[in-house]
């Protein structure tokens, strides 16, 4: 998608310029983003990053765009997340921004504000969150530090929509917040020649070359790039400077810089808030240090697991599934579809396309309409309410041992969890891991060892109704392939190990509207990014079968399952259909249950479990980690999965 | 999608074995007024209490962030810094298991213990209730 903005129209010059919100995370951005426009939302990538931004035509002035930001820590940015920020101040025909910082903590705000003052920005600072400002005894004197600033500070509960016009009111006034940041003589120096070489070579057309050479000097990648492009052959000079300076202190420039913001936003703080003695801890502090509790965490664990199970596995994937699946597509739209074919094109390839065994319509749409928007719709439900209450980042918390296990942090449970929902959408939010290790690596796990809610259902349907011992070794077997593939991935993927530091947002009730407005937003983010990976995969399916290539697949692996796995040949076949659709192999297995013993099951459904991810979450992993990675994957999967099939078919022999 | 988006990128290196087995067998060793690595002069603004190590202060303490311990990675101290955690800047120790959690400006900032084990601080005389 483009997002630049469109040429501007001589009768409205200030033509879809646009206004970021900008702020911390968890600060209430995107209810205040809801609030300040209408019900059109686009999802989207920010152009040029992995990073997911929303934008849309503000509801007071349908001239300007409104882009939420993704949240940062600080600036200079470090993380994905940050760096798309920064992209966005670059690279937006920027009017103006508002800054939304957390009343409750006015020192991290202004941290945040120094640096958007010796941008140059233009702003409004809305102080939300002053509810809970309120109820932890924090008073801000908002005229006074408006004063200091000399910009708007309007106290917001966004939330509650109040402060709202207020807010809207202040924009027209908006304008860039007087510095507040002071280095010593030393670095004030440094500083000076860095933003008079900007100046000269890479003036910006909005943002002040002070606060770029700031943003250069801390090492904002973003800004390095950026400068680069624009100095051309006088860049080296540009990095000479820094590494002089950088040499000079005690202690590295970046460090120097960054504790000046710390101690202006410190100071300034102290003079315009105040902090009343509170009696107690308010409930939701206590509620949240019981779901990180080193006992209790445990039980409320497994009670929102089994309330997130009764929603997605079991409303979800059982009866919206049966509703979609069997009813509307099985014996309504599908018979439709098929009869209008075949009696519009006859019999022939054009009809198979569509509607044959590898359909587009039968099997692609379907899949992706009928089985897999259910299951992720009533996830994404879940998922918004989770990450709503402030429970997410604990769960990570309590993970955190498993994980490190791993080589990852707590972080990667989200995808994991994810993961038993839609591999493919799992794969998708293994961006909001930090680095392409932490990705790289959970993206392997989920494809070799992390069954898909469809084909959890199967496996656990049949292979329960069957045998409850199997069962148990199929769980046991997967969960031991997890972890020791996840052990040897840690030790021998490239880098280190994160520790986790993160924020445990307060716990709060999850407000309705919003979860409903992020559902909505992720649901149609889904269909614009996933179908179209369905249909291609079914296309690629549908055309190896018309090839010949997938019964000759088919035939030789046959003397594999037979011999090496103990199964009937038939089994073959069951493996190539799980990687269309990793239920359809495990229901194609079950076809034969009448000739498998129950050791023949274990040994098919474990195989077939790790055996390789569908076709449109391979399709998903080369989107995201490129064709050789992929490649790469399948061919560690394919074997280990064999091998694993085999050890436990000789195994299951001799002991069961 | 922007599930949870806290925390920056941060890179920290594993120390050789012996070094990192000297720093475990000392994290809970209270030390006076300088850290492990030597050479670091108390700031002139800090007590002369004791410095110890923030992964073994007790549950309820009141805390104040003396400094980082010198062998801490350089963009894990911007990190905890952009949270708030700068030096002289008073905590309260929530939570030691499973990771360590602190109060920092009605925050509250979850640390795995090799990084609070990097982080000095010194108590604070608990606050009378009002
Ligand atoms: N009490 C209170 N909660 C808020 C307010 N604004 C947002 N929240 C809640 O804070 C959480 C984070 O909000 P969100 O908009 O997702 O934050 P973002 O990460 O900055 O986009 C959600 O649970 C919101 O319901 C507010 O003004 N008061």
């Amino acid at each position: 998608m483009d997002l630049s903005p469109p040429p501007l129209s001589p009768e409205s010059p200030l033509d879809h310029t646009s206004m970021l919100l900008v702020g911390h995370p968890n600060v209430g951005k995107s209810v205040l983003f809801h609030r300040l426009t209408g019900t059109y939302v686009n999802v989207s990538n920010y152009p040029g990053t992995t990073v997911e931004v929303s934008r849309a035509t503000a509801r007071f002035d349908r001239a300007i765009s409104l882009l939420d930001t993704p949240g940062v820590l600080s600036l200079p940015g470090r993380s994905d997340d940050e760096r798309a920020t920064m992209r966005a101040l670059l690279n937006e025909e920027l009017r103006l921004a508002v800054q939304v910082g957390d009343a409750k903590n006015l020192r991290r705000t202004l941290t945040l504000t120094a640096m958007l003052a010796e941008l140059g920005v233009p702003m409004v600072l809305a102080l939300n969150m002053s509810d809970e400002a309120a109820a932890h005894g924090v008073a801000v004197d908002h005229k006074a530090l408006g004063e200091v600033l000399r910009i708007p500070v309007v106290p917001t509960i966004a939330t509650g929509g109040s402060g709202m016009q207020p807010l809207i009111d202040a924009l027209a006034v908006a304008r860039a917040p007087a510095p507040l940041l002071h280095y010593d003589d030393a670095t004030e120096a440094i500083l000076r020649s860095t933003t008079a070489f900007v100046e000269e070579h890479a003036p910006h057309p909005r943002l002040a070359s002070r606060g770029l050479a700031i943003l250069f000097l801390g090492g904002d990648s973003e800004v390095e790039d950026w400068l680069q492009a624009r100095c051309g052959v006088h860049y080296p000079e540009l990095l000479a400077l820094r590494s002089e300076a950088d040499g000079a202190g005690s202690e590295p420039l970046a460090a120097r810089l960054a504790a000046e913001r710390g101690r202006a936003a410190d100071a300034l703080s102290k003079t315009v808030m105040d902090q009343h003695a509170r009696a107690r801890r308010p409930m939701a502090q206590r509620l949240g240090q019981l779901a990180v509790h080193r006992l209790w965490g445990w039980p409320i664990l497994l009670a929102v697991l089994f309330v997130v199970y009764e929603l997605v596995g079991v409303f979800g994937a059982e009866t919206l599934v049966g509703l979609f699946e069997e009813k509307l597509f099985g014996e309504i739209l599908n018979p439709a579809v098929t009869d209008f074919f075949t009696g519009a094109f006859g019999q022939g390839w054009f009809t198979d396309l569509f509607v044959g065994q590898y359909g587009l319509w039968t099997m692609g749409m379907t899949y992706a309409l009928a089985l897999i928007l259910p299951i992720v719709t009533t996830f994404f439900l879940a998922f918004g309410v989770l990450e709503d209450s402030g429970y997410f980042s604990r769960l990570s918390v309590i993970a955190n041992r498993m994980f490190a296990l791993l080589g990852l942090n707590g972080r990667a449970v989200l995808p994991m969890v994810l993961g038993l929902g839609c591999v493919t959408m799992a794969t998708l939010t293994t961006r909001i891991l930090h680095t392409r290790r932490e990705r790289l690596i959970t993206t392997f796990l989920m494809a070799l060892a992390i069954p898909c809610s469809a084909q959890l259902g199967v496996v656990l349907g049949l292979l329960g109704g069957m045998t409850f011992g199997g069962t148990v070794i199929w769980a046991v077997t997967i969960l031991f392939v997890l972890l020791f593939t996840g052990w040897l991935a840690g030790k021998l993927v490239k880098g280190r190990r994160i520790p986790l530091v993160t924020e445990l947002p307060p716990m709060r009730l999850p407000v309705l509207g919003n979860v409903m407005k992020k559902t909505g937003g992720r649901l149609k983010w889904y269909l614009i990014e996933v179908i179209p990976l369905f249909l291609l995969g079914t296309f690629i399916m549908f055309m190896l079968d018309r090839l010949g290539v997938l019964p000759w697949i088919i035939r030789a692996g046959e003397p594999l399952v037979t011999g090496w796995l103990g199964l009937p040949p038939e089994a073959s076949a069951a493996f190539v259909m799980g990687f269309l659709r990793r239920d359809f192999g495990a229901t194609g297995l079950f076809a034969l249950s009448g000739q498998l013993s129950a050791e023949q099951a274990v040994v098919g459904m474990v195989t077939l479990t790790l055996f390789v991810p569908c076709i449109a979450s391979m399709m998903m992993i080369i989107k995201e980690q490129g064709a050789r990675t992929a490649a790469l994957m399948l061919a560690m999967i394919i074997p280990t999965a064999f091998l694993v099939g085999g050890i436990l078919h000789q195994l299951l022999r001799i002991f069961w | 999608m922007t599930i949870e988006t806290s925390g920056a990128a941060i890179a920290r290196p594993l120390p050789a074995a012996p070094h990192f087995l000297f720093r475990w067998a000392t994290l809970l060793m209270p030390h006076t007024a300088r850290g492990p690595a030597g050479g670091h002069q108390p700031t002139p603004t800090m007590s002369n209490r004791e410095h110890l190590r923030l992964i073994g202060v007790p549950v309820g303490s009141r805390i104040r962030l003396a400094e980082f311990d010198a062998a801490i990675d350089p963009l894990q101290r911007e990190q905890l810094l952009a949270y708030g955690l700068s030096i002289g800047h008073p905590l309260e120790v929530l939570q030691q298991h499973p990771l360590t959690v602190v109060l920092c400006d009605h925050v509250e900032i979850a640390l795995e213990h090799v990084v609070a084990g990097d982080l000095w601080v010194e108590k604070l005389p608990s606050r009378g209730r009002t």
